[in-house]
């Protein structure tokens, strides 16, 4: 496996435990968010580190690229309603905190 | 014409339609009363045609008696092919011409009977609707199609004895005669079922032609079993013992329901059923025998009932099952055609004798208890001479109808052979007292009502009422059936008297299939009617009894009616009233067996009702509340539960599902990694 593939799956590695860690950690919504953008980003990092391992002369691939756009697209749909999600809270309370939002505890 | 005999049953189901769905529509009661009687009368008429038809054609269509019209392919499953055939055979036609002539002179009594009731329309509708169905039975050609007639006029008669349905006693009448009726029709499909099994056709021309060969294949008790389970349903229809307790009840109709469902014609169903189905009863003597006893038996009990009751139609409902127990006699012997004869003639006089009282009934405004009646001869002529007539007819006194057909009952039981023919005797001195009592309960309900001091005076005289003869709607037909009811005999005259006999020969292609039965399976010529007579005659004389026994039982027959009239009835009623107190006391036992029924609804009471709610209530309580119930309660319980265990999972908290999906995926990695 070439350095830079490995490299880059350790990096990948490295900010997706970062995110996770975050998400677990953080309390305010936007972090959090933040956060999970931090694994999305990680995952694609790794779909192109997978690719490069792929590609060679005789196999042309680019799924890798083509999945990391499928989810940089589906990343921004997600934090535009995320976004409006935390807006409209911020209309109804002043705080906000995703531990107080537990209406749905069984 | 033959082709066309769905017409007379179209008819009255066209009027049906109309007068139940546009009758609230009609303004006019007249409308609704003459879309009844029309539609009745086109019916009458295409008998009438049918018959003509059928009785010019009988030499050409000598080599099968029996025209089947196919009106459509109907149920095809397999082996199972039924079409909507009616069958115009002689049996038939002299059904559909007596069911459609009575049914018209009762529709026409009707337009005078309710003119004052709201329901109008409503009841013509129904009425119409049982004639269609009454027809439906009776030209069926295959079983099933005689079960559509056969529940058809169950319905009908279920209708219009609870027809005044807002009075409770009325409608709870109606569903005693549905439910009794259930009993009999359970066992009549399972009859059929049975001829199915083992004919491969319910269609009856194919079972008479079978029937020979089919019955000498099987082991004796096939066509036992079929024979009773079918009679069971007579039975039910029929009103004999033991389920004859519906027909008492269904009087709770209005008065022309009672002469035309519940005397002339529904009832008579399960004689007719018999007689149709005779191959089946031919071949099953015990059978027969157990016909006979229980038609014997039944007539014997409910004349004995018909003694002491007091209610005008009630007296008359018990003497209907009495005589239906003369028919089915007549049929355990194997008399067919007098059965059938003896439901024409009795058709005329009972319908004759209801409609009659019916018309005291109104007179007397709407009171029904004879020992409040009295003397009303003279205000009610029309009604008491046609009365009179037909109790004479009833009560066998030559030469009214009656007399023919009853004595023809009472000669065939006396000469019956075969098997059981030892029975004969007793079963004959039973049928002469049943046809004593006979004389003397029409005798004391007509002298009762009509003769003697009024006893209605008290209390009429304070409310400026009086008896008063009924309108001419209601008198005609009247006396159209009182005529009939003096002159129907003479359809069949016996051999002593010059042997004018019509309607057995005319009957004996479908009555007497046993005779003709090896010409029918060998080749295709039905045995010559005239002939057979001539047979059953010639076995007679071998018997040892000769004209002159003949002769001597109709006297005694007509001697023990008379008697039972004028002798006994007569001074009992009017000069000597009262010399009855005297002896209710001295047979104080037995008065009170005939006063209450022979306690058959006390018995049926706590037999089956009271274990029957009991078991039901216990179902209920165990098997409903408990078990299913239970049931689903259970699985809902179950349900319950398990959510209640996995709630705490459900936090609220994102943070703490998000470390849920961290651990699953955690673990689905360790999981895939150590496989």
């Amino acid at each position: 496996m070439a350095a830079v593939v490995c490299n880059s799956l350790i990096l990948s590695g490295v900010l997706f435990t970062m995110g996770v860690l975050g998400v677990m950690v953080h309390r305010h919504p936007v972090v959090i968010f933040m956060c999970i953008e931090l694994m999305l980003n990680a995952a694609n990092l790794a779909l192109i580190a997978f690719n490069r391992h792929q590609y060679s002369e005789n196999w042309l691939t680019y799924d890798g690229q083509v999945y990391a756009f499928i989810v940089i697209a589906i990343a921004a749909a997600e934090v535009a309603i995320g976004l409006a999600i935390i807006v409209a809270l911020f209309k109804r309370r002043t705080r906000v905190d995703v531990d107080e939002i537990n209406l749905l505890r069984g | 014409m033959l082709n066309y005999v769905w017409l007379a049953i179209a008819f009255p189901l066209i009027g049906a339609a109309v007068n139940g769905l546009f009758g609230r529509y009609m303004r006019s009661k007249l409308v609704s009363g003459v879309i009844g009687c029309t539609a009745l009368g086109l019916s009458f008429l295409v008998a009438i045609l049918t018959w003509w038809d059928y009785s010019t054609q009988v030499l050409t269509l000598r080599d099968s008696p029996f025209y089947q019209v196919t009106l459509w392919p109907w149920i095809h499953v397999a082996e199972l092919k039924l079409d909507f055939v009616l069958l115009v055979d002689p049996l038939s036609v002299v059904m559909l011409l007596f069911v459609t002539g009575v049914s018209f002179l009762i529709h026409i009594y009707s337009t005078g009977y309710m003119a004052h009731d709201e329901g109008y329309s409503r009841f013509f509708s129904y009425l119409n609707l049982f004639v269609a169905m009454m027809l439906i039975l009776s030209l069926g050609g295959n079983g099933i199609v005689m079960f559509v007639g056969w529940e058809g006029v169950g319905l009908c008669s279920y209708l219009l004895i609870g027809f005044w349905y807002r009075n409770m006693y009325n409608a709870n009448c109606g569903m005693k005669a549905f439910i009794v009726n259930r009993i009999g029709d359970f066992g009549m499909l399972i009859g059929m079922f049975m001829l199915f099994s083992y004919f491969g056709t319910l269609n009856f021309v194919d079972i008479f032609r079978a029937a020979p060969v089919v019955f000498s294949g099987v082991d004796s008790w096939v066509p036992l079993a079929i024979a009773l389970f079918l009679f069971l349903g007579a039975i039910g229809k029929s009103a004999q013992m033991p389920l004859h307790i519906w027909l008492p009840d269904a009087m709770a109709g209005p008065t022309p329901v009672s002469a035309l469902i519940h005397a002339a014609t529904m009832v008579t169903a399960g004689v007719y059923m018999v007689a149709r189905l005779n191959p089946v009863f031919t071949a099953a003597p015990t059978a027969g025998f157990v016909v006979a006893l229980i038609g014997v038996a039944t007539a014997f009990v409910s004349a004995s009932i018909a003694l002491t009751q007091n209610d005008i139609k009630r007296v008359l409902a018990y003497s209907t099952v009495s005589q239906l127990g003369f028919m089915f006699l007549a049929c355990g012997v194997g008399a067919y055609w007098v059965a059938i004869f003896h439901v024409v003639t009795h058709a005329f006089f009972k319908a004759c004798l209801f409609l009659c009282s019916g018309s005291v009934i109104h007179g007397m405004h709407d009171e029904q208890d004879t020992r409040v009646m009295g003397g009303l001869a003279k205000y009610m002529p029309w009604t008491y001479a046609t009365f009179v007539i037909s109790t004479l007819a009833i009560s066998g006194i030559p030469p009214l109808a009656g007399f023919f057909s009853k004595d023809e009952i009472l000669w065939r039981v006396a000469v019956w052979q075969g098997q059981f023919g030892p029975a004969a005797g007793w079963l004959w001195a039973l049928a002469l007292i049943t046809a004593f009592m006979t004389a003397f309960y029409m005798g004391r309900v007509t002298f009762k009502t009509f003769l003697g001091k009024p006893r209605w005076t008290a209390q009429y005289v304070e409310h400026h009422k009086h008896p008063h003869e009924s309108r001419p709607a209601m008198v005609m037909p009247l006396a159209v059936l009182a005529g009939l009811a003096c002159v129907a005999g003479f359809l069949g005259m016996p051999k002593w008297l010059g042997g004018f006999n019509v309607i057995e020969p005319f009957l004996a292609p479908s009555t007497a299939m046993a005779a003709a039965a090896p010409a029918e399976v060998g080749g295709a010529v039905a045995g010559v009617p005239a002939e057979h007579g001539e047979e059953v005659h010639q076995a007679f004389i071998t018997l040892g009894s000769t004209m002159a026994t003949e002769v001597a039982f109709a006297v005694l027959s007509v001697l023990v009616g008379l008697i039972g009239l004028f002798v006994l009835a007569l001074p009992m009623y009017t000069r000597r009233f009262g010399v009855t107190e005297g002896l209710k006391q001295r047979l104080r036992p037995l008065y009170l067996l005939s006063f209450n029924k022979w306690y058959f609804d006390e018995i049926y009471h706590h037999a089956i009702v009271i274990p029957g709610t009991a078991f039901a209530y216990t179902c209920w309580r165990f098997f409903d509340l408990k078990v299913v119930d239970g049931i689903v309660n259970g699985v809902a319980w179950v349900l319950g539960a398990i959510g209640q265990l996995i709630r705490p999972l459900q936090t609220g908290f994102v943070r703490n599902y998000a470390l849920y999906m961290l651990l699953g995926a955690v673990l689905f990695i360790v999981f895939n990694l150590f496989k």
